[in-house]
C-alpha cells in the first residue's frame, strides 16, 4: 500500500493526537487521585472524641522538617529523605492530647496498623541505625510525624502517601521501617493502663495483678458498684472476698471466705504506695458487698491521686478511703 | 480509509498497551518477570537462585523481594489490590501453615476460586543462639549451660520482635520449653526480664500460651524488627547473642549454638515436652490476620498464587529450585531443605511439578 506524504503527515497527526489523547487520560487518572487526595480526612478519635481534616487543614497545621530514613526488615535501607508534616503530639492535642496511659494507633487504608507508645511519641525512644553500617548509634531528638511532603514534593500513592507516618531523626540516622506506615487514613488514642500489682498478705501470700484483679471484678463474677453520696459511681472487688483468698489455706475453692476465723476477730490493714496505712477490724468488713476496694470510677480508671485501687464503701471516713493501694495484710492475734 | 481507520485502532491499542507496561516496569525489554515474594530468611539462598538461574534462562528476569512472611502473602491477597503493584509469580514463607491460613480461605476478586490451593513443604530450619567470637563466654557457652549464660547481668541477648517476626514468637516458645527440658522454672522470665507492660504466661489443660501485650517496652532484652536484622549487633559486637535461625548465623558467619532437638523446633520432638505452646499477640497488625500462632515445627512453604502473572514459567523457577542444581545451591547456602518437598494437595499442582514431590501423609 502506498501513502502520500499528505496522507503520512495526516497520520502523524492523528498519531499526535492519539499520543495527547492517552496522555491525557494518564493526565485524568492523575487528577482524578489528586481529586480523592484532596478529599481524603484523616479521622483522629480519643473514645467518643472524633475529630476530622482535610489535606488543606492538616496543612494548615503547624509543621515540623528534617531527614528521616528506614531500615527494611530484610535489611535494606531506604532513604534519607527531607520531609515535612504534623507532629503526632500536635495532632493527638485535637482530641484531649497523649498521656502516659495512652498508645497511639495508626490505621493505614489497606488495614495495617500500628501502635507507638507514649515513649515513643513524646520522648522519641526508637532505635536509630547508621544506614552504611546498620549498627545502633546513638541519636538526639526524634519526632514521629504525620509527613505529608518528601523531598519538596507531595508523597505519591507510589511512596505511602498521601499521608504517611515518618521519624525525623538526624540525617546520617535511619529507623526500623516498619514505623512507617503507609496510607495512613485514621489515628486512634486507646488506653493502656500501666500495670499494678495488688500484694495479699494473711495464712498465705498472693500477688494479684492488674489484668487478674480486672478479670474478677467484672460484673457476673466479684464485680460490684457502689454508689457515693456525690452520686460518683465506684466499681471493684467487695473487701472481704479479696481477704478471703488469704485469711486460710483455701483462697478460691468453694468458700474461700473463713467465717469462723471472724469470730475469732482479727484486723485488715490496707497500706498505700507511700506506706500510709488504715486498720480495720474483719467485724466492720465480713460479708459486706458496699465495702470495696475500687478500680474504677464512673467507669474510668481511677485518677492518679487515688490510682490503682482505693478502698470505698458506706460507712468509712474519709481518712479509712484509702488511696493508691498496693497492701492489704491480715494481723491475726 | 477503513485500513487506515484500522491501522490507528491496532496503533492505539498497542500506545495503550505497552507505554503504561514500560512505565511500570523496570525490567529489560524481552525478558519475562518472575517476581518472588520471599519470607526475609531466605533471601541469600533465592539470591543465589536467581543468579545461577538467570544465567542459564537470559530471557527470565528473577524478582526477588523480601518481607516477613506474613506480609509477603499480604502483597499478594491485599495489597496489590489496593496499591496496582505487579502480582507475585511465587509465594515462599518461612511457616508454611500461613499458606492455607491465608490463601486457601481467601477467594480471588470476583471470581470462585482461592489464592491458593496447594502449597509445597520443601525446606526447614531451627532456631539456636546466634553469637559472635567476642560475645562474653563465647569459650564457656554450650547446650547444658546456655540459660544460665544468658542469665548473667552483664551479658547482652537479643530477640526479633514477636509482634513483628516469626523468629522472635519461635524463641519465646523455645523458651518455655527450656523450661521444660530443664526443669528450671524461671528461663523464660529471667532472659527476657521486665518489660513495662509485661509478657505472660498462662499454663491451660493442653499446654501453655504467652500473652504478648500490644507495647513491648523490654528493660533488658534487646529486640529488632526481624531475624535478619539482629545480625548487624551479633557483628559488630554491641550484642552477645541472639535468638536466630541457623541459617542466618551461618550465612553471615556467625557461630551457632544448637539447641536440644526438643527445644529447637526443627521437628515435632517438643511433643515430647508439651503438647500445645501458643503465643497470642494482642498487637493486631493487620485487620485480616488473627496473631494467634500455634507451636509447629519451622518448614517453609512455598506456593504459585492463582492469579500469577507467568505462572508457567513460575512453574519452570521451581522446577529449577527443586533440581539437583538448585537444591546444591540451597545447600551451599546453608538451607536445610526437605527432598523430595511435602505436598498437601497433590491433585491441585502443575502436572509438571507433581513427579518432583511427595504426598504429605
Amino acid at each position: 500500500m502506498k501513502i502520500s506524504v499528505r496522507e503520512l503527515k495526516k497520520e502523524i497527526l492523528l498519531v499526535l493526537v492519539s499520543l495527547l489523547l492517552v496522555a491525557n487520560s494518564g493526565l485524568a487518572l492523575q487528577s482524578s487521585d489528586t481529586t480523592v487526595q484532596e478529599e481524603i480526612a484523616l479521622k483522629i478519635t480519643a473514645g467518643d472524641t472524633v475529630r476530622t481534616l482535610t489535606m488543606e487543614e492538616i496543612k494548615k497545621m503547624p509543621s515540623l522538617e528534617g531527614w528521616g530514613g528506614r531500615m527494611r526488615s530484610t535489611g535494606e535501607i531506604e532513604g534519607p529523605f527531607a520531609l515535612k508534616g504534623v507532629s503526632l503530639i500536635e495532632l493527638g492535642n485535637l482530641v484531649g492530647g497523649i498521656n502516659p496511659d495512652t498508645a497511639v494507633k495508626v490505621i493505614s487504608r489497606d488495614g495495617y496498623a500500628m501502635t507507638f507508645s507514649y515513649k515513643q511519641i513524646v520522648e522519641g525512644d526508637y532505635i536509630t541505625y547508621d544506614p552504611v553500617s546498620k549498627q545502633e548509634v546513638p541519636h538526639e531528638e526524634l519526632q514521629t510525624i504525620l509527613a505529608y511532603e518528601t523531598d519538596g514534593n507531595e508523597i505519591t500513592f507510589q511512596q505511602g502517601g498521601p499521608l504517611r507516618i515518618a521519624i525525623l531523626s538526624a540525617k546520617n540516622q535511619v529507623t526500623d521501617g516498619h514505623w512507617w506506615c503507609k496510607w495512613v487514613e485514621e489515628i486512634e488514642l486507646v488506653p493502656v493502663p500501666k500495670e499494678w500489682t495488688l500484694h495479699l498478705k494473711g495464712a498465705i501470700e498472693e500477688n494479684i495483678d492488674r489484668g487478674t484483679f480486672e478479670s474478677g471484678a467484672t460484673e457476673g463474677c466479684h464485680g460490684v458498684k457502689w454508689v457515693d453520696d456525690k452520686g460518683r459511681e465506684w466499681e471493684g472487688i467487695p473487701l472481704w472476698l479479696l481477704v478471703g483468698r488469704v485469711d486460710d489455706e483455701n483462697p478460691h475453692e468453694g468458700k474461700a471466705f473463713n467465717d469462723a476465723l471472724v469470730q475469732e476477730g482479727y484486723e485488715v490493714k490496707i497500706v498505700a504506695v507511700d506506706g500510709f496505712s488504715v486498720t480495720l477490724p474483719i467485724s466492720n468488713i465480713a460479708r459486706r458487698n458496699n465495702i470495696i476496694v475500687a478500680y474504677q470510677l464512673n467507669g474510668q480508671f481511677l485518677p492518679e491521686e487515688y490510682w490503682p485501687l482505693r478502698l470505698v464503701g458506706e460507712g468509712l471516713t474519709g481518712k479509712e478511703q484509702v488511696g493508691q493501694i498496693k497492701e492489704i495484710e491480715l494481723l491475726f492475734p | 480509509m477503513t485500513g487506515k481507520l484500522f491501522r490507528l485502532i491496532i496503533l492505539n491499542i498497542s500506545l495503550l498497551v505497552f507505554i503504561p507496561g514500560l512505565l511500570l516496569n523496570g525490567y529489560s525489554q524481552g525478558q519475562i518477570p518472575v517476581k518472588v515474594m520471599t519470607a526475609g530468611s531466605l533471601l541469600v539462598p533465592f539470591r543465589a537462585i536467581e543468579e545461577a538461574y538467570e544465567e542459564t534462562h537470559p530471557e527470565i528476569d528473577v524478582l526477588i523481594e523480601g518481607h516477613g512472611s506474613i506480609q509477603v502473602i499480604r502483597h499478594v491477597t491485599e495489597v496489590p489490590l489496593f496499591s496496582g503493584e505487579a502480582i507475585a509469580d511465587v509465594v515462599a514463607v518461612a511457616d508454611y501453615s500461613l499458606i492455607p491460613k491465608m490463601m486457601y480461605q481467601t477467594l480471588l476478586p470476583g471470581e470462585n476460586r482461592a489464592y491458593a490451593n496447594w502449597c509445597l513443604q520443601f525446606a526447614t530450619n531451627s532456631i539456636g543462639l546466634a553469637y559472635g567470637s567476642q560475645s562474653k563466654y563465647a569459650g564457656e557457652i554450650n547446650i547444658d549451660n546456655w540459660y544460665e549464660v544468658l542469665s548473667r547481668e552483664e551479658v547482652k541477648v537479643g530477640i526479633a520482635d514477636p509482634r513483628f517476626d516469626s523468629c522472635g514468637y519461635r524463641a519465646l516458645m523455645a523458651l518455655k520449653l527450656a523450661e521444660l527440658f530443664y526443669e528450671k522454672e524461671d528461663i523464660l522470665t529471667t532472659i527476657i526480664g521486665d518489660f513495662s507492660y509485661p509478657i505472660k504466661v498462662e499454663e491451660n489443660d493442653n499446654g501453655y500460651t504467652i500473652l504478648v501485650p500490644e507495647i513491648l517496652e523490654p528493660e533488658r532484652l534487646v529486640m529488632r524488627n526481624s531475624s535478619v536484622t539482629l545480625v548487624f549487633p551479633l557483628q559488630s559486637g554491641d550484642l552477645d547473642y541472639a535468638f536466630e535461625y541457623k541459617s542466618v548465623a551461618e550465612q553471615h558467619g556467625l557461630n551457632f549454638l544448637e539447641l536440644p532437638p526438643e527445644i529447637n523446633l526443627s521437628s515435632d520432638s517438643y511433643k515430647t515436652l508439651c503438647p500445645q505452646i501458643k503465643v497470642k499477640i494482642a498487637f493486631k497488625r493487620f485487620t485480616s490476620v488473627n496473631p494467634d500462632f500455634d507451636i509447629l515445627p519451622i518448614i517453609y512453604g512455598l506456593t504459585i498464587p492463582a492469579n500469577a502473572s507467568h505462572p508457567e514459567e513460575a512453574v519452570r523457577l521451581i522446577e529449577f529450585i527443586l533440581s539437583e542444581a538448585g537444591q546444591g545451591i540451597l545447600q551451599q547456602t546453608r538451607q536445610v531443605t526437605i527432598h523430595p518437598p511435602l505436598v498437601d494437595n497433590p491433585e491441585n499442582l502443575p502436572a509438571d511439578l507433581i513427579p518432583l514431590v511427595i504426598r504429605e501423609e
